[in-house]
């Protein structure tokens, strides 16, 4: 009997001693969270992931220790493709950097989780978040990420070349953008008074959307059907003006077909062009002297058009399907969501601190409303141009209509081509809308 | 009943390594490609569904689906016809040079082959800054010399932009043949040349009657090396360059593949056009080996 009750005790030491090391170990196990995104700034983005990782350890509401980012980077015009590729092979992501229009694809093929089905507290945030933004994180009603950064689409014009030209104010409508371009022209103030990227590639959707938008334009309605004529109308109408104005006033310069907003930007900061479309983050660099030779002659107008409507596009951060592995990966996962896109405690200051750095630092817009508050943030965007125009244009600005359907990554690259057609003249405009509609309709049916 | 010698079990062991990374890398990528190409995807996701040839159908049926197919057809045969004929031209030419001793020196002779060296993509980058719309080397040059007055788009420009990716192209891919054709010529003896010159055969008569005949294996080799390259390794020029733009004036089947696989997610249907362009190089390789088959050449002229 004794001899029973030692080795009774014996195993009940043993069974203990080996339970308490597996918890222990399991508390003291690294997570190690994959990460990825586009290649910009990275050197920033290296010490934001550092300071989450000093963060999730010590301050979060759930601190986690040992938690460490590996993160992966791929060009932004090859995200899509990186990312596509590695979840068709059975790779994944806890965390990712998204574009607006990639949200529904990735979504329906599963490879990235509703927030908020996992942490409903997300929800939380959509009160203080520009609605656009909340549409374009938002698919079949759930909301499935934060965002990174959020911005519109402007129009930038040089101050200096009109006033050259006895031009007292910005156009307000496209008829007006033509007119002033030929004064410039004319004048011989500048070549090409006006770009606006065309490649077939990144950033044309954005300034594609922008300008149907301006004119008070619509492709697609609610229920995701096709709703622009294509014999008239105001996307008609807006890719005549293009067209019109790259072959015949040639107020734009046909190589916008080869350009993207980067070079936009970088044409323009040469002083190369008088009016500009381009994301807002782009438009910090025109006034800063040093890096752009027309430093002071930059600035904001609401973008020209019957209606002054903008696209409004988002970038965001989002969960990926290999975060639910487990428990303590998915929280470290959301941490960094959070951390990065949404108010966190940070050396004892509640604020969104990743968005306002990058807002201060780069000039990157943001969705946040109560951003604008924030003095140093406000500071910035003035320096950059007229903040009121600024604050005006982003009322205006609307996320892509048809960008919750699955198929519209691909509808938007076929566009492009179709679009760069009518453009160059290989076809009539009115038959390129009619091969989009069709398009659209032929996808949304498979 | 088959006996199998130590010999044999040797040879066997000795080939088994080449066989198994014939299997493993090229064999069974190959069948595993067919067999993507008879199913069905959705937004990146195998629908479990076997369609067998339905992504084939589609692609020359519905326009609308995979759009552009048969415009990209013939995008892809004026570009590869263009390029095999400018890089085999060429590339024979510098080898006829070298030989000649036109070229003799070394360091020109190596440095020819540096624009093969240069990795694809690396050489694509390169060539769109020298393209640049805004600070291309090109544009500089040919406004310094007066014959644009400002710089101009080379790759949105839709009657250039083909052949702007065309010389790219070529000029990557001459070296390699050109090597070829100076091995090729190195292997005919100067007697020959000697023979011909002493019965009084002209340049052009020793070359079409000597030179080309005796290349005929060599040049086999090169035309079909050529077409497989013309068909799908322009891709990283696409990619940098135009991205299938302006329009579709770039767009060719290699593009499509891309596109169809990695922007729309359709891994069958991309699958399929890849079988499809492979198709392509078959006939083309068939109609080569059929056409430039030294035993035919002999026997249309009579021989044997």
């Amino acid at each position: 009997m004794k001899k029973i009750f030692i080795l009774m005790v014996c195993f009940f030491i043993l069974a203990a001693s080996v339970f308490a090391g597996a918890q222990k170990e399991e508390a003291e196990v690294p997570v190690t969270l994959k990460f990825a995104g586009w290649t910009y700034d990275l050197e920033k983005v290296t010490e934001n992931l550092a300071r989450y990782e000093e963060w999730v350890a010590t301050e979060a509401d759930t601190p986690i220790p040992g938690v460490a980012v590996e993160m992966d980077d791929a060009g932004y015009g090859e995200f899509d493709t990186h990312i596509t590729t590695t979840f068709a092979a059975g790779g994944s992501y806890d965390v990712l950097y998204s574009s607006d229009h990639w949200l529904s694809k990735w979504a329906e093929a599963g490879w990235v989780v509703p927030l908020e089905d996992h942490f409903p507290e997300v929800r939380n945030y959509i009160q203080d978040i520009a609605p656009y933004s909340v549409e374009a994180m938002t698919y079949k009603g759930k909301l499935y990420g934060l965002p990174y950064y959020t911005d519109v689409m402007y129009f930038v014009y040089n101050k200096k070349m009109l006033a050259d030209a006895g031009i007292k104010a910005p156009p307000t409508t496209w008829d007006e953008v033509k007119e002033q371009a030929l004064k410039l022209k004319k004048a011989g103030i500048t070549a090409d008074p006006m770009m606006v990227g065309l490649k077939a590639g990144s950033w044309f959707d954005e300034a594609f959307f922008a300008l149907i938008y301006s004119e008070g334009g619509s492709l697609i309605d609610k229920n995701l059907n096709p709703v622009f004529r294509t014999d008239s109308g105001p996307v008609y109408d807006m890719i005549e003006w293009v067209k019109g104005s790259i072959n015949d006033t040639k107020i734009i310069p046909r190589k916008v077909l080869e350009m993207t907003a980067v070079d936009v930007q970088q044409a323009f900061k040469k002083g190369d062009t008088a009016f500009a479309i381009v994301p807002g983050y782009m438009i910090r660099e025109f006034n800063t002297p040093g890096i752009s030779d027309v430093a002071g002659q930059a600035d904001v107008a609401m973008m020209p058009g019957k209606s002054h409507f903008t696209d409004g596009y988002s970038r965001m951060y989002l969960m990926g399907k290999s975060a639910l592995r487990e428990e303590k990966v998915k929280q470290a996962s959301w941490n960094l969501i959070e951390f990065m896109g949404g108010e966190t405690t940070v050396d004892g200051t509640k604020a969104y601190h990743i968005a306002r750095r990058w807002a201060i630092e780069n000039g990157l817009g943001f969705s946040v409303l109560s951003l604008w508050n924030d003095p140093e943030v406000n500071k910035v965007f003035s320096n950059m141009g007229n903040t009121e125009v600024m604050k005006a244009q982003k009322e205006k600005a609307k996320s892509k209509e048809g960008i919750s359907a699955p198929w519209f990554a691909e509808w938007i690259s076929l566009v492009r081509t179709e679009v760069q057609k009518a453009i160059i003249g290989e076809e009539k405009t009115s038959s390129v809308l009619d091969t989009i509609k069709k398009q659209w309709v032929d996808l949304k049916r498979e | 009943m088959k006996r199998y010698t130590k010999t044999s079990i040797f040879a066997y062991s000795i080939i088994l390594p080449s066989l198994l990374f014939i299997f493993i890398f090229l064999l069974f990528p190959l069948l595993y490609s067919i067999s993507i190409s008879f199913r069905g995807y959705k937004y990146g996701v195998p629908t479990g569904e076997i369609v067998w040839f339905r992504n084939f159908v589609d692609i020359f049926t519905k326009e609308t689906v995979a759009p552009g197919f048969y415009e990209s057809l013939l995008v892809t045969l004026k570009f590869t016809v263009s390029a095999v004929i400018a890089v085999v031209v060429i590339s024979l030419t510098i080898a006829l040079l070298i030989k000649e001793r036109c070229i003799t020196s070394t360091w020109l002779k190596y440095s020819l082959l540096l624009p093969y060296a240069i990795p694809g993509v690396i050489s694509a980058v390169v060539w769109n800054w020298i393209y640049d719309a805004n600070f291309g080397v090109l544009n500089g040059v040919l406004f310094k010399l007066g014959l644009i007055k400002d710089y101009v788009g080379i790759t949105s420009n839709p009657g250039l932009a083909l052949w702007a990716i065309l010389f790219a192209y070529v000029w990557k891919f001459v070296p390699a043949s050109t090597y070829i054709f100076s091995a090729g010529l190195a292997t005919i003896p100067d007697s020959v040349y000697e023979a011909a010159q002493m019965d009084g055969a002209g340049t052009f008569r020793t070359f079409f009657k000597i030179t080309i005949p005796s290349l005929m294996p060599v040049l086999q080799l090169v035309l079909v090396m050529q077409t497989i390259f013309a068909l799908v390794m322009h891709f990283g020029l696409v990619f940098v360059l135009t991205q299938g733009g302006p329009g579709s004036r770039t767009r060719t089947l290699a593009w499509l593949v891309y596109m169809e696989s990695f922007t729309y997610t359709r891994f069958g249907r991309g699958t399929a056009m890849a079988i499809i362009l492979a198709l392509i190089m078959v006939v083309f390789i068939y109609v080569y080996l059929v056409l430039l088959n030294p035993e035919r050449q002999i026997e249309r002229k009579g021989g044997r």
